[in-house]
């Protein structure tokens, strides 16, 4: 007699499960906290926090800074990044592989180094951009640290994210459509206007949507830039509440905002899907490849793509980064000049403390490594039910994998924070670990694990594992024999990818870093906090140099377009 | 070998539900080359992939081998890695990360039966002779062409040994010349094995030329089941006999022997056809055209409308009283022009009762 006993297709089903039911449980967490009260006779339902929240002024001067940031962020990503993309995509730019290199370089960038280097930049003080106007006009200043100031620089870190969502919408116009314009007697500035620019049109607004998204997210700008200046957004808002500099943490206030902002995201999300579903009405399934057409640069249309593209990366890219080097170097802060590079020294460098920062850089190197491996196996497990299987809600665990992409990861922060701190406290002993920051980091990546796997799934035929199941593979060893080796490229690209992004993770390490489980950006960012800016500059550039052996793997080994789906 | 009883098989999607296995029977004999054919979604691929474990079917029971493999009754389904059988698959489904030994070898080596290393070369090797691969062994997966990729894909078939062999168009994706070559070699092998074969595809030519029985499908049913040339000679229904090549139909009235078609009067091989609305099947092939009036019934006065040469014959397109008859013939002597003699042999013609509708 034979009997389908339990399977390890159900063995799988439950090992998806385990990060799907912590990540709604983490997006319950704030919805909680911010509807009870402790009283004497214990907790109770209550909607003080809201109460409180929408009642204080604060939020709203939080709301709006959060708004300027987020519009200035997202205007400035797309006024660089669709133009780049469509010289990338749609002329005939020669040497332009160079550009998809420096955009995805510019992906890897920690934004609260940028950030630092902006300060070191348009400070209203010490900038150096600042100085040097005011020797012109002694009255004048810009002043980064404003909603505007810092959404400008936010937005320069997105611009390579931009760049990469409308490229693919670049690429995938059909150039028939183009054509029959063409024939038609439609051409240059008209047909631009009325067939190529509302055929990308959904593509960019979808760009749009997820960079407001991300934007809303942001902390490692604001905190840097915005928190010793109290400037205050949404994700540096919630950090307070959680660190105030006096009194007493206020979860309830943090995760009252933390519901409004999920349930903004929600809605933002929602729409970007729409908004793509509407794209997808225009695209003309065919199984054939075409190459878009390209519009014919000449002499001055090269000199002023490269010019623009330049601009961009200078401004974007390596200003900031240099300016950090730079100061580095200084014992305090002065502008590039004879006597400045006469007393360049290393004192920064050996003024660094280092114990805490070799602590730092193995915790660091830890989360990489099990992060990276963590997330691409659960992934799997996910990505297998959610592409191959029939089982049903399949699509909900789907949905539930991507939602830590759709929900700010200071909001995971907070709930990790407080089921850390005030549920598992007795009997997990988990804060102040660094497996605490190993569980938050791997929820928060499987998101991006997923979509990636999902991609790279459909795109393998289902008849290479169907026909080892019907020889009498079982399960796991078609994933290990016929699956793996043929994701194996897959696999080192997200690894990688994963790896470099846990490298510069800030967000989450913000609340649930202790002196026990510290993490390289933490302690930069802490040099930082303190005031004692050169000195952090030195770790910074520490920071970028102990990433550059990363980077170089990552070329080399994954010399592809940074993956689908992936969020800075 | 293999026995498929009631099976029913809905897809339910966003478009409504389809049906695409309605209560299909099917028995399959030991050493039985049984073809499935039909057109894209006539649920014949869902049959061959529920008989291998790939789908759950809704309802009914499938046995393979002797062993009860589904039944909804029971509530039992064996999982495809538990029934044994061998698989072909349209895309090959070569696994691109090995060589061709490798390919044979994974299932012997990971599968329900693990086998010794000496076992498994020795396997491995039988296999790929089988096929004539066995110079490639050593050659990795993606450099080998369509048709070795489809030998390499049999031979990992045969290599666990199984009692039934599965094939999902196999040859559909080879070029013309190349499927004549392994459709040949699938026939030879499957003899000298002795194994049990079902096979799908939508090719009334290859389905004729490898069948011992050919189960035609259309709608998640089975149209009609038999060899090939009773299938050919005597279709159950148009549907069956429009699937076996062009025809010609003609409509009419019955009486007694005779049918009053819209070319004319038949004369019917039997005399009894009931009376009513008729319709007659004529393949190309059986309109024997003459110059000269030929001594039999049915002979009947047509125009050639064109005569196209196609290499061993020719296609006419005859007028006979107003209707356009296809007509093949030799091309050993010239195509014959003008008026012509269209004689259609009584007992070469198919009768069908007409649908009320």
């Amino acid at each position: 007699m034979r009997f389908s006993r339990p399977t390890q297709r159900s063995v799988l089903i439950a090992i998806a499960l385990i990060p799907a039911a912590a990540i709604v449980g983490l997006l319950l967490i704030p919805v909680w906290v911010s509807i009870r009260a402790d009283t004497d006779a214990g907790a109770v339902f209550s909607l003080r926090a809201y109460r409180a929240l929408f009642s204080d002024p604060f939020s709203y001067r939080t709301l709006f800074n959060t708004a300027i940031f987020c519009s200035i962020a997202t205007l400035t990503a797309l006024s660089f990044g669709v133009p780049a993309a469509w010289i990338v995509e749609r002329t005939t730019l020669p040497r332009k592989g160079l550009v998809f290199t420096f955009m995805t370089a510019g992906l890897l960038i920690p934004g609260f180094l940028s950030a630092m280097g902006w300060v070191f930049l348009l400070h209203p003080r010490i900038g150096l951009v600042n100085a040097a106007i005011g020797m012109v006009v002694p009255e004048w200043r810009i002043n980064i640290a404003s909603p505007v100031g810092m959404g400008f620089v936010q937005g320069l870190g997105l611009a390579p994210l931009a760049f990469i969502r409308t490229a693919a919408t670049f690429r995938s116009a059909n150039p028939e459509l183009e054509e029959a314009a063409a024939v038609h007697g439609i051409a240059g500035v008209r047909a631009f206007l009325r067939v190529t620019l509302p055929l990308a049109w959904p593509g960019i607004l979808a760009a749009a949507i997820y960079i407001v998204t991300i934007g809303l997210a942001a902390f490692e700008v604001p905190a840097v830039i915005g928190l010793s200046n109290r400037v205050f957004t949404f994700s540096t808002y919630i950090y307070t509440q959680v660190h105030p500099n006096e009194g007493a943490p206020r979860y309830d206030l943090a995760a009252a905002f933390g519901v409004f902002v999920m349930a903004l995201a929600g809605s933002l999300s929602w729409l970007y899907f729409r908004v793509l579903r509407h794209g997808h009405r225009f695209a003309v399934v065919t199984g054939r490849s075409y190459r878009p057409r390209q519009t014919e640069l000449g002499r001055g249309g090269v000199f002023f793509a490269w010019m623009f593209l330049s601009v961009y990366l200078f401004i974007g890219q390596l200003l900031p980064l240099l300016t950090l080097v730079w100061s580095s170097l200084l014992r305090y802060f002065q502008l590039p000049s004879a006597a400045a590079f006469a007393n360049l020294s290393l004192v920064n460098y050996r003024g660094l403390p280092w114990p805490h920062l070799i602590d730092g850089l193995k915790n660091t190197a830890f989360l990489m490594a099990a992060v990276s491996t963590f997330v691409l196996a659960l992934s799997l497990a996910i990505s297998w039910i959610v592409v191959r299987s029939k089982a049903r809600g399949r699509f909900v665990l789907d949905a539930v994998a991507f939602l830590p992409h759709a929900v700010p990861g200071i909001i995971f922060a907070l709930s990790a924070a407080y089921v850390a701190l005030f549920v598992l406290r007795d009997f997990v002993p988990i804060y102040g670990t660094v497996f605490l920051l190993l569980a938050v980091y791997v929820l928060e990546r499987t998101s991006f694990g997923t979509r990636m796997l999902n991609n790279a799934l459909a795109q393998i035929h289902p008849e290479l594992e169907e026909a080892g199941q019907v020889m009498g593979i079982a399960l796991f060893r078609r994933l290990a024999r016929i699956l793996v080796p043929l994701l194996a490229p897959a696999f080192l690209n997200g690894w990688l990818w994963i790896a470099l992004l846990t490298y510069r993770e800030l967000t989450i390490a913000s609340l649930l870093v202790t002196p026990d489980n510290v993490t390289l950006p933490m302690v930069i960012w802490g040099l930082w906090q303190s005031g004692s800016f050169t000195r952090a500059a030195a770790g910074a550039a520490m920071g970028l140099v102990f990433m550059l052996p990363f980077v170089a793997a990552y070329w080399y080994f994954g010399r592809r377009l940074a993956p689908e789906g992936l969020k800075a | 070998m293999i026995r498929v009883a009631k099976l029913s098989k809905t897809y339910r999607g966003a478009s409504g539900a389809v049906h695409a296995l309605r209560e299909v029977d099917l028995d399959v004999a030991r050493g039985e080359f049984f073809v499935l054919l039909g057109p894209s979604g006539s649920g014949k691929t869902t049959l061959l992939r529920s008989v291998a474990g790939l789908e759950r079917p809704d309802g009914g029971e499938i046995e393979v081998g002797g062993h009860a493999a589904f039944s909804s009754e029971r509530k039992l389904f064996v999982p495809a890695e538990e029934r044994g059988v061998g698989m072909v698959f349209q895309s090959y489904a070569i696994w691109p990360h090995l060589t061709v030994f490798e390919n044979v070898a994974l299932p012997l080596t990971q599968g329900k039966k693990r086998l010794a290393r000496e076992r498994v070369r020795q396997r491995v090797a039988d296999a790929l002779k089988l096929v004539g691969m066995e110079e490639y062994a050593a050659r990795p997966a993606p450099l080998l062409s369509g048709g070795q990729q489809q030998r390499v894909a049999l031979a990992r078939a045969l290599a666990i040994d199984p009692e039934v062999l599965l094939m999902d168009e196999p040859l559909s994706n080879l070029d013309a010349r190349l499927r004549e070559e392994v459709r040949v070699k699938i026939k030879a092998v499957a003899r000298e094995l002795r194994v049990t074969v079902l096979y799908v595809t939508h090719d009334q030519v290859e389905a004729m030329t490898l069948a011992d029985r050919i189960a035609v499908m259309a709608d998640g049913r089975i149209l009609q089941a038999g060899a090939p040339d009773e299938l050919y000679r005597r279709p159950a229904s148009p549907r069956v006999a429009e699937f076996f090549g062009a025809i010609n139909w003609l409509r009419g009235e019955a009486r007694g022997g005779v049918v009053e078609t819209e070319i004319g009067a038949l004369r019917l091989a039997v005399d009894g056809a009931a009376p009513g609305r008729i319709v007659v099947g004529v393949r190309p092939e059986d309109v024997k055209l003459s110059a000269a009036r030929a001594e039999a019934d049915n002979v009947l006065v047509g125009e050639v409308r064109s005569a196209v040469f196609t290499g061993g014959e020719f296609l006419y397109d005859i007028e006979v009283n107003g209707k356009l008859l296809l007509a093949r013939a030799m091309s050993d002597r010239e195509a014959l022009k003008g008026t012509v003699f269209v004689h259609l042999p009584s007992a070469r013609m198919a009768l069908f009762r007409e649908d009320p509708s």
